[in-house]
């Protein structure tokens, strides 16, 4: 959430201070990771470490439990990346690229009330365009012309060209040509109340391996596609033709104020733009306090975290902060699915002994120290996150984590705010974490740059998180 | 497979044309059309009897003779069927051809 919130006023600064998005979106990101990490409930795998630890000792963690290891790490973080300023990657955003790049494919078509049916392309001006190519014409039946500026324009003719983007839709002003993903007949079928949308294909969606004109996402969602753009690559077809990939960038058109932010559109595609603008005003002062009240009452154990966050919860819909609709609305079914399968595997692993026999492993392995105990499982945590999600992560290495301390004798509690941490450290892939993968489009980011800024901060951050909560928490025999 | 028919009377040309007019034979016809550019011809009838199925070559074909053989824009089509209407109608060229009912019109 906090990354989408973000994201929009990162764009409008990277606008202002002439820099790339780019330079802002992935040190945000990690940010927002490091951060989260400073509470039991600031990230999904806190919340999976508390509960699990909760399930095994029957003692609760404290809100701020994690919270000076966690703010050592953020700030030992920030102060990397800021020392590691110059190497963040510059790149082009989709955005950018639509409006300067000369090799992407845009798809016109000709209405049949076209006025200038029947002349050639040559004499429609719509051969030698300014600003891109024709690259191919097809014909209401499909069938592929030779590309000659003597070929006839006729009636669902489709144009498809190759060149900066806002020159080529200027086309459809000056020749009276459309986007459309069915047949027009007359320019009065036209809804101009359209706006220009920029979406990029997720690393799970539905689409990757499809055509958008083998799919019904533009008739289901009220879209039509305009242009594919594939970084370094020209797209030799047009856009519904294409096999998309993930990462690839759609530009479509759709009526103003439509809601891309459906659940269903959302596992297909992540549209840019960042339309979720939160709007500053009374409601915020009242759900601020309530958030703040909730941290003192669970940091002060006067109440649990569970009753904390389900009383914050109900005073958010008294005080109409959000109705129930947008509290239902903004579940992720999904996310849940995944918390509470990843709960149920780390029973399934403690349970069945694989947790005891893993952790006789990494003690035969690292010997009995403790500190090599946690830097051990600890540095196997962080590796296996950067492919996998957190929170499988966690519910993996929880119960091995805590056999382990428990065999060597220890609380297990500094170990398990290790890997809270070492779990969370999942900033060297885009498909590491979804903050991740939600600026990958945006900031036009290729799959290295997580790697060579990611991979060095996951270190520092994993070694500062267990040094710190060595020193915070010492390690005490049971 | 030549299943059409050019015959030129005055400045008339009738085309009489076969099941189809597409891609497979279209081109033949166009190039057959070339030979009577600036041949005087002020009207071209197609005869559509028997056309069932027009492609976007067959369209080709009848833009060619509009812009290049019919000086005048006189396009005429004697007993078009419905389909053929319908492909004329989407390519935006029924304003631009006047439509019989029977080849007496020509």
């Amino acid at each position: 959430m906090l990354t989408v919130l973000f994201g929009n006023v990162l764009k409008q600064w990277s606008k202002k201070l002439h820099i790339s998005p780019s330079k802002l979106y992935l040190p945000m990101v990690y940010a927002v990771q490091m951060g989260g990490v400073c509470t039991i409930i600031g990230t999904s795998t806190n919340i999976v470490v508390a509960d699990l630890y909760q399930n095994a000792t029957g003692k609760t963690m404290n809100m701020f439990s994690i919270f000076v290891p966690g703010a050592l790490c953020l700030l030992v973080g920030v102060v990397f990346i800021i020392a590691i300023r110059r190497w963040l990657p510059e790149r082009q955003s989709p955005e950018q690229a639509f409006e300067t790049a000369t090799d992407y494919t845009v798809e016109l078509l000709v209405p049949s009330d076209n006025p200038n049916i029947c002349k050639t392309l040559g004499e429609a001006g719509l051969f030698h365009v300014k600003g891109g190519n024709l690259i191919a014409i097809r014909h209401f039946d499909h069938d592929p012309s030779y590309l000659s500026e003597d070929e006839f324009l006729m009636g669902g003719d489709r144009l498809v060209y190759a060149g900066q983007i806002d020159e080529i839709l200027e086309l459809k002003e000056t020749h009276n040509l459309v986007v459309s993903d069915h047949h027009i007949r007359s320019m009065n079928e036209i809804n101009k109340n359209y706006e220009l949308r920029v979406a990029f294909v997720n690393f799970y969606s539905k689409l990757i391996g499809k055509t958008i004109g083998d799919s019904t996402i533009e008739r289901d969602n009220n879209l039509i596609l305009v242009a594919v753009a594939r970084r370094g690559k020209r797209i030799e077809a047009a856009p519904r033709e294409v096999e998309l990939e993930a990462g690839d960038t759609l530009l479509f058109e759709c009526p103003r104020n439509t809601n891309t932010y459906v659940e269903h559109l959302k596992s297909m595609l992540q549209f840019t733009d960042f339309q979720e603008v939160f709007k500053i005003g009374p409601k915020t002062i009242v759900s601020s306090l309530i958030m703040t009240a909730m941290m003192i009452l669970t940091a002060t154990n006067v109440v649990t975290l569970l009753q904390g966050t389900v009383m914050a919860a109900l005073a958010m819909l008294l005080f109409r902060c959000c109705t129930i609709n947008q509290a239902m609305d903004s579940v992720s079914w999904r996310a849940l699915m995944s918390l509470a399968g990843s709960i149920v595997l780390g029973s399934a692993i403690a349970k069945t002994g694989i947790a005891q026999k893993i952790a006789f492993g990494v003690i035969s392995l690292v010997g009995t120290h403790p500190i090599m105990i946690m830097l051990g499982v600890c540095l196997a945590a962080m590796l296996i996150t950067q492919l996998v999600e957190n929170v499988a992560v966690t519910a993996m290495f929880f119960p091995i984590m805590y056999q382990a301390a428990m065999q060597v004798g220890y609380d297990p509690m500094p170990f398990l705010l290790a890997l809270m941490i070492a779990a969370n450290a999942s900033y060297s892939t885009p498909i590491a974490a979804s903050p991740n993968m939600l600026v990958y489009g945006p900031g036009g980011y290729r799959f290295t740059d997580y790697m060579r800024i990611g991979i060095p901060l996951t270190i520092i951050v994993t070694i500062t998180g267990v040094a710190a909560v060595i020193l915070t928490y010492p390690l005490v025999k049971l | 497979m030549k299943d059409y028919e050019v015959k030129k009377e005055g400045s008339v040309l009738t085309i009489t044309l076969g099941e189809e007019l597409a891609v497979s034979n279209a081109p033949a016809l166009m190039d057959e059309l070339v030979s009577y550019k600036e041949q005087g011809v002020e009207k071209v009838v197609f005869n559509a009897t028997d056309l069932q199925y027009l492609s976007s070559s067959g369209v080709r074909v009848i833009l060619y003779c509009k812009k290049y053989l019919s000086a005048n824009s006189n396009i005429v089509f004697v007993n078009c069927n419905k389909d053929v209407l319908e492909v004329l109608d989407l390519v935006g060229i029924l304003p631009y051809i006047t439509f019989n009912n029977s080849s007496s019109a020509t």
